[in-house]
């Protein structure tokens, strides 16, 4: 692993704040919202060539740059405050899983995510409430293979990923599979979420061939490990959205004027404000905390987890809504921004485990 | 070694003799000869410059000093104000006859407190009105001081007066050192509403101090009050990583009761709720450390004060829940002395409302609202 300073992430940060600033505006975005795919392959591509992205914690060994999830998260807040749309997160829990199995299978696909070349994802439905597993897709073995049948719902960037790493039943054990999109009999709907930038698909097979990639306890910490990273990833994103919505608030609360001045000079909303500083400070110290634990494997990493995605979750929702009643009667407005960011923050806060949930979780880890 | 290890096995060679002597009493005698104790290892203010008594312990290791003390539940030492408060304001400001204070505030033969807020003067204490007006080569002082900590037990007291009332109210403050034994001086204990009295109204009669007793020019009262920031911000830092270790001793003791009955299910997820609040605190904290370690500024200072005061009520909140009936009928003072004591860290040291105004002025830029007249 490369050794980071802070001055090489906060370089990375502008970086991909300055093609994300070009690449990811609120234009592109509301363009981007209303197609089916939700994403521009040019973009994409730059964000492979450019910055290497895709691959920043895949080892140099498969084209990868090698970096740690400290990294990877700077580069989810910033897509967080961008509200960038693509299968960005998908592909990462992709790989995360992927780098999780034997070597044949990554040497098969991550150098080509790393290129930009190979978008993927996971369906691993089943482990997300937590509790019991209780799999909506059984795999069974026949002659030519394993096939799976049945339904893998809240799939993202499903409808377009070329490589899906599905969580399934073997006779009601856990174990992973990787399907390829483009499979006959799997048929993706695209779901209508309330997130547009943010595409979800509903995956139903029917005798889908598939490779199996792990079984067993084996499978299982790979899922849990997706659904920890899932978390983590999404702390990050949340953070920044929370970061970019006080900007918006602050922003608008110096140039508004009402009463004959500027409405940031009322205690009222400058409270809102300080409120949301708070959100904001503390959301990056936590999901910058988790995103080291992940890489490092500290001790507490799903505690950490656990307390970064429930902390997050609840803070933008707050952070976006406070935005929208800073804003007054505008931030109402289908036109203004900010409801697109309360969007992202009711279905970040639901993926992979919203407030309640995780801590739930925490109380078990705790045991109280 | 490092300095909070080797303050970990002083303490572990120091406390078992301080409690064989007081038990545990912790009043203001305990604590002035706890004091004494520390003083003898040279430990009462390690975080002040070694030229003036201290050992030059940067942030740092201040915090991690601090954090061992809690860990051992060491005493609060009885002249706590003027180490942290008093004593470096004296140092910053201070005349070579004044600093000579410093090693009495050490060796706690001189025990200061900071007459700073007024029945009319609290928020707004650049409102303040007590007076002290030149007669010759002394100032005369008439006036009012209110929640002066320690005032009762004081010998000294870090005085803010109006010299000039002709000037913006900022401008016409000045500082006094001024002892306690001065004849005028009147003080009466103020019993706070969890019923113990740690606080004193200090009243000033004509009383009579040499000109030479001002810390810092005439009528720069105010920016020399303002000099205890370094200090300020190890004491922030700890304050929230101690809150952590509270909520984690309530988790502790929770866990121990509900062996066997579990835990309603609201109850498990408000006790969860202030985990999760506890953490993020600490962790804002780590991030102040490393900005003060490299010298950055930051929003996260006055953040964590904010916040602490906030989660420090609703913990207070959450310990008399789960006690229960026996937290109003005297089985829970701990729960109880939270949840009525918290009332004041919203007001205390700066309320919410002048925190947020800050937080929205000083670091978002907003605009201030202007003052009437």
């Amino acid at each position: 692993m490369n050794a980071v300073s802070e001055a090489d992430r906060a370089a990375l940060r502008e970086s991909v704040a300055s093609l994300l600033n070009r690449r990811s505006s609120e234009a592109e975005v509301r363009r981007l919202m209303e197609t089916e795919h939700g994403y521009d392959t040019a973009t994409w591509r730059q964000m492979a060539d450019q910055l290497g992205l895709q691959g920043l914690i895949i080892p140099d060994s498969y084209g990868g740059s090698g970096f740690t999830f400290a990294e990877l998260g700077v580069v989810f807040e910033e897509m967080g405050k961008a509200l960038y749309c693509g299968p960005f997160l998908a592909t990462v829990l992709a790989s995360a899983a992927l780098l999780e199995c034997e070597e044949t299978l990554r040497k098969e696909h991550l150098p080509r995510i790393a290129a930009g070349e190979l978008i993927a994802t996971v369906a691993v439905e089943p482990w997300l409430a937590g509790g019991g597993f209780s799999p909506t897709v059984s795999a069974a073995y026949s002659g030519s293979g394993w096939q799976l049948d049945g339904q893998a719902d809240f799939v993202l960037s499903g409808l377009h990923a070329e490589l899906i790493v599905v969580l399934a039943g073997v006779e009601g054990k856990p174990a992973l599979f990787a399907v390829s999109g483009d499979s006959a009999n799997l048929a993706r709907t695209p779901l209508d979420t309330t997130d547009r930038t943010r595409k979800q698909a509903r995956l139903d097979f029917t005798a889908v061939p598939a490779a199996l990639i792990a079984e067993g306890t084996r499978a299982t910490e790979i899922a849990q490990r997706i659904c920890v990273i899932g978390a983590v990833a999404l702390a990050a994103e949340q953070a920044g959205g929370i970061a970019e919505v006080l900007r918006m608030a602050v922003s608008y609360a110096q140039t508004r004027e009402q009463f004959g001045r500027a409405i940031g000079s009322f205690q009222a909303v400058k409270h809102t404000c300080a409120d949301m500083l708070v959100l904001a400070t503390s959301a990056a110290a936590v999901a910058r905390k988790a995103a080291a634990a992940v890489s490092a494997d500290f001790g507490d990493l799903r505690v950490l987890a656990g307390v970064a995605k429930s902390y997050c979750s609840e803070a933008f929702i707050e952070a976006a809504a406070d935005n929208i009643q800073v804003h007054g009667g505008i931030g109402f407005t289908w036109e203004h921004p900010a409801h697109l960011y309360l969007r992202r923050a009711m279905t970040s806060n639901v993926m992979f485990g919203d407030a309640g949930h995780h801590r739930e979780l925490l109380a078990g880890q705790l045991g109280v | 070694m490092r300095p909070a290890d080797e303050l970990r096995k002083f303490l572990e060679h120091e406390l078992p003799d301080f409690k064989r002597e007081w038990g545990s009493d912790r009043g203001f005698d305990a604590r002035r000869a706890w004091q004494a104790r520390l003083h003898s290892g040279n430990w009462v203010a390690p975080g002040w410059p070694a030229e003036d008594g201290g050992r030059g312990l940067g942030v740092a290791d201040r915090v991690a000093c601090d954090l061992v003390s809690g860990e051992l539940d060491a005493p609060v030492i009885a002249g706590i104000l003027g180490v942290n408060n008093v004593g470096p304001t004296i140092a910053a400001w201070g005349t070579p006859e004044q600093r000579a204070h410093l090693s009495r505030i050490l060796a706690a033969d001189e025990i200061w407190c900071q007459g700073f807020s007024e029945p009319d003067a609290g928020s707004d204490l650049a409102g303040l009105r007590t007076r002290a007006v030149r007669d010759g080569d002394e100032f005369v002082i008439n006036g009012q001081k209110v929640w002066t900590s320690e005032g009762m037990r004081a010998t000294h007291c870090q005085l803010l007066v109006r010299t000039d009332p002709d000037v913006p109210k900022h401008k016409g403050i000045s500082a006094l050192l001024v002892p306690l034994d001065l004849p005028g001086i009147e003080r009466r204990p103020l019993r706070q509403l969890t019923g113990e009295s740690d606080f004193a109204e200090l009243f000033f009669s004509d009383v009579r101090v040499p000109v030479s007793n001002l810390l810092g020019p005439e009528g720069e009262g105010w920016k020399v009050t303002m000099t205890t920031l370094s200090h300020e911000r190890a004491g922030v830092i700890t304050i929230a990583t101690q809150l952590e270790a509270d909520v984690e001793r309530l988790i502790a003791k929770t866990n121990q009761r509900t062996l066997a009955t579990p835990l309603r299910g609201d109850l498990r997820d408000e006790l969860i709720q202030r985990y999760v609040q506890a953490r993020v605190l600490a962790m804002v904290g780590e991030v102040s450390l490393s900005n003060a370690e490299a010298g950055r500024p930051g929003a996260e200072q006055a953040v964590i004060k904010l916040s602490w005061s906030q989660l420090s009520q609703q913990l207070g909140a959450t310990k008399m829940a789960l006690a229960g009936l026996g937290a109003v009928c005297g089985q829970e003072p701990d729960a109880e002395r939270s949840f009525l004591g918290s009332r004041a860290t919203t007001i205390a040291g700066g309320t919410t409302e002048i925190m947020k105004n800050i937080l929205a002025e000083r670091v978002l830029g907003l605009p201030r609202e202007r003052e009437r007249g």
